[in-house]
């Protein structure tokens, strides 16, 4: 785990309209292979920075740059090595799982034997197979979130960007999404992670960021952070570093 | 996607049907007296002989007037008649004056009698002239007033022929003793008229073919609702946003949303104009014609491309599905109100002529009406084809231009 998969280096975004950047000179470094996550409280910064990374969102100040390709001038090849979940449910409620998927792993070119066939592993992988051809209006949100999940990876990404991945969904879909990020991350994929769930960050990340404000204020491996600030778990840690304030 | 929308699809197919056999059959009454309109005239005969006779005769026999006749010797009836001719009642108003036979008679007699042996001096005034009198109705346009006026004149000048060559005829007979019988022949000389084309009937369109294309091609551009509500749903959901993340260049996505709505165009204007060959004929409705329909098909393709560029244009645009159809949907009863839809754009000032030329709905119509009037071959259709080409091309570079600046 030495290559830098991402290398995020004094990123600046200040939204139109906004008083303060909704990212501050923030600077990160994801170590290839590793399940990095990324915590903060509301409006941290958390989904801004992985906007910027997915291509989605523009930032006037900074770099980022994956595996080596810069964004700014190379986003073509780094659309080709990443994969985006975003945290809305972005596939076609009148389309059928299969239908989604053939339409995402097409926007990436894939040959449509090896597409079919990825789908069909996939499917299998997350316990959608037998419901392939239903319609995803009729799916329920943890299924909706695993075929979420799937469109992000069709094309066996490098680099896995998941927006909240688990949010709003039951415990049985929450562990089979979780047990199939561990696997693909033994696979070699790089995943890059933002969650409020701190039990969760805990169990799977290698290691996390915690930012708050737009910037970085701490980051390790979950065990190092515990025992950083002496805390029994990383909730506690989180709640040490952000404060016990509301945020909105 | 459109083909599970059958709400969608059912607004795209049957609403147009719907409406062009409804505003066809509300219209082809008035499209009818279009056609076959006649100049109402009011003719006031003083002289009650065979000038005022065969005037009559020729302006029936014309086909173009509806002459009401008033025989009378009251010379107040030119004062009535001049009222009706400016309250509108009538387009022009002809008055014939007393004795106007009688002394056309005596000129030409008078002509013959110098001509011949029995010439005498004659006291015949060669002043006279039978003044008759037209009058017009003060709105109607200086050419129609040319015309009519020539018309007038040309069966006038038949009517002094014949009188001419009756009076000589009568003259022969007595020179030379014998009965002459023989008529002049008054149409010698005949023009030809002939309209270029095998089903051409004129210029104008019958109220099928105003209305089909008209109301299909409103139709084509009303996918302006289906498809931006299709874009506002894939921004709702997030799946637009998501496609920024992928090599493919949006304007592959919107590209395939456009060949998609095209081939939907493609299938109204085969629903409909199959309507109006088949169906309508049933209704007492002209049919419309189908033999140039590959023509049709062809020309569609670029109307298919133009509304569909242009709906997706509208949907990126537009914050919301609400904006979107308030938008799209006033934006199509406009171009479609100038664009000569509802009403027809020869029948429009010159002012309103001129702003329908900026319509994409007109030059839709415009290349429907060649084919269907003037079946004229695809290529005299590349004035149209060239602007929906570029009207497309504009709206497709707008659209991809819009959706990268809206990126957050």
């Amino acid at each position: 785990m030495n290559a830098i998969a991402l290398d995020i280096h004094n990123l600046k975004k200040t939204y139109a309209g906004a008083s303060t950047p909704a990212v501050n000179q923030l600077s990160l470094n994801v170590k290839a292979g590793a399940i990095h996550g990324l915590l903060g409280p509301n409006g941290a910064g958390k989904t801004s920075t992985i906007s910027i990374v997915a291509g989605i969102a523009k930032f006037e100040g900074g770099s980022v740059q994956i595996f080596d390709y810069p964004l700014k001038t190379d986003i073509q090849s780094i659309r080709k090595l990443i994969g985006y979940v975003p945290q809305d449910i972005a596939i076609y409620p009148q389309l059928t799982a299969v239908e989604n998927l053939i339409f995402f792993g097409r926007l990436h070119d894939l040959p449509i034997k090896i597409l079919k066939n990825n789908i069909d592993d996939l499917l299998q992988a997350l316990g959608l197979f037998e419901k392939r051809h239903e319609k995803t209006k009729h799916f329920s949100g943890g299924m909706k979130r695993r075929i979420n999940l799937i469109a992000g990876l069709l094309h066996q990404p490098k680099l896995l960007i998941l927006d909240e991945p688990t949010v709003g969904i039951d415990v049985q879909s929450k562990q089979a999404i979780l047990s199939f990020l561990q696997e693909i991350n033994r696979q070699g994929t790089t995943i890059l992670y933002t969650s409020h769930m701190m039990d969760e960050a805990e169990k799977l990340c290698h290691f996390v960021s915690i930012i708050d404000q737009g910037k970085v204020i701490e980051e390790g491996t979950p065990d190092q952070l515990k025992q950083k600030f002496n805390q029994a778990n990383l909730e506690d840690v989180f709640i040490h570093l952000t404060g016990k304030t509301l945020r909105d | 996607m459109l083909f599970r929308d059958k709400m969608g699809l059912a607004f795209l197919v049957v609403m147009p049907i719907a409406l062009v056999l409804l505003m066809t059959l509300l219209q082809d009454s008035t499209f009818k007296a279009l056609e076959n309109e006649k100049i109402d005239v009011i003719l006031v005969n003083f002289d009650q002989d065979i000038l005022g006779e065969a005037m009559i005769t020729a302006l029936d026999s014309a086909e173009i007037f509806n002459v009401s006749v008033c025989q009378t010797k009251d010379s107040t009836a030119v004062n009535r008649a001049k009222k009706l001719v400016n309250e509108g009642s009538f387009k022009m108003g002809i008055v014939i004056p007393t004795g106007a036979t009688k002394q056309i008679r005596k000129v030409i007699s008078g002509e013959i009698k110098k001509q011949t042996p029995m010439a005498q001096s004659n006291s015949i005034s060669k002043e006279y002239k039978a003044n008759i009198q037209l009058f017009f109705d003060p709105i109607i346009k200086a050419s129609f007033k040319q015309a009519v006026s020539g018309a007038i004149r040309e069966i006038m000048a038949q009517i002094q022929t014949q009188m001419v060559f009756k009076s000589y005829t009568k003259a022969l007979e007595r020179i030379t003793g014998k009965p002459n019988d023989s008529d002049f022949p008054l149409k010698t000389l005949e023009i030809h008229e002939e309209v270029s084309g095998s089903v051409l009937q004129s210029d104008l369109p019958n109220s099928s073919q105003h209305n089909v294309p008209a109301w299909t091609v409103f139709a084509i551009f009303f996918m302006v609702i289906p498809l931006t509500g299709q874009i506002i749903s894939e921004r709702n959901e997030g799946t637009l946003e998501r496609l920024r993340t992928f090599p493919t260049p949006i304007f592959i996505h919107f590209s395939a949303k456009i060949l998609v709505y095209t081939f939907v165009a493609i299938l109204q204007v085969f629903l409909l104009f199959a309507m109006g060959c088949w169906l309508m004929p049933y209704m007492d409705l002209p049919k419309i014609e189908m033999i140039y329909f590959g023509r049709i098909l062809w020309f569609t393709v670029f109307v298919g491309l133009a509304a569909s560029s242009y709906a997706i244009t509208v949907g990126i645009l537009s914050k919301s599905a609400h904006q979107a159809a308030i938008f799209g949907s006033i934006s199509v009863v406009i171009l479609a109100a100038i664009g000569g839809i509802w009403v027809p754009v020869y029948i429009m000032n010159d002012t309103m002529q001129n702003i329908s030329l900026i319509s994409p709905l007109n030059w839709a119509l415009s290349g429907y009406y060649k084919v269907l009037l003037h079946q004229s071959p695809w290529f005299d259709l590349w004035p149209e084809i060239l602007l929906l080409s570029l009207f497309s091309g504009i709206n497709l570079v707008l659209a991809v231009h819009f959706f990268r600046r809206q990126k957050r």
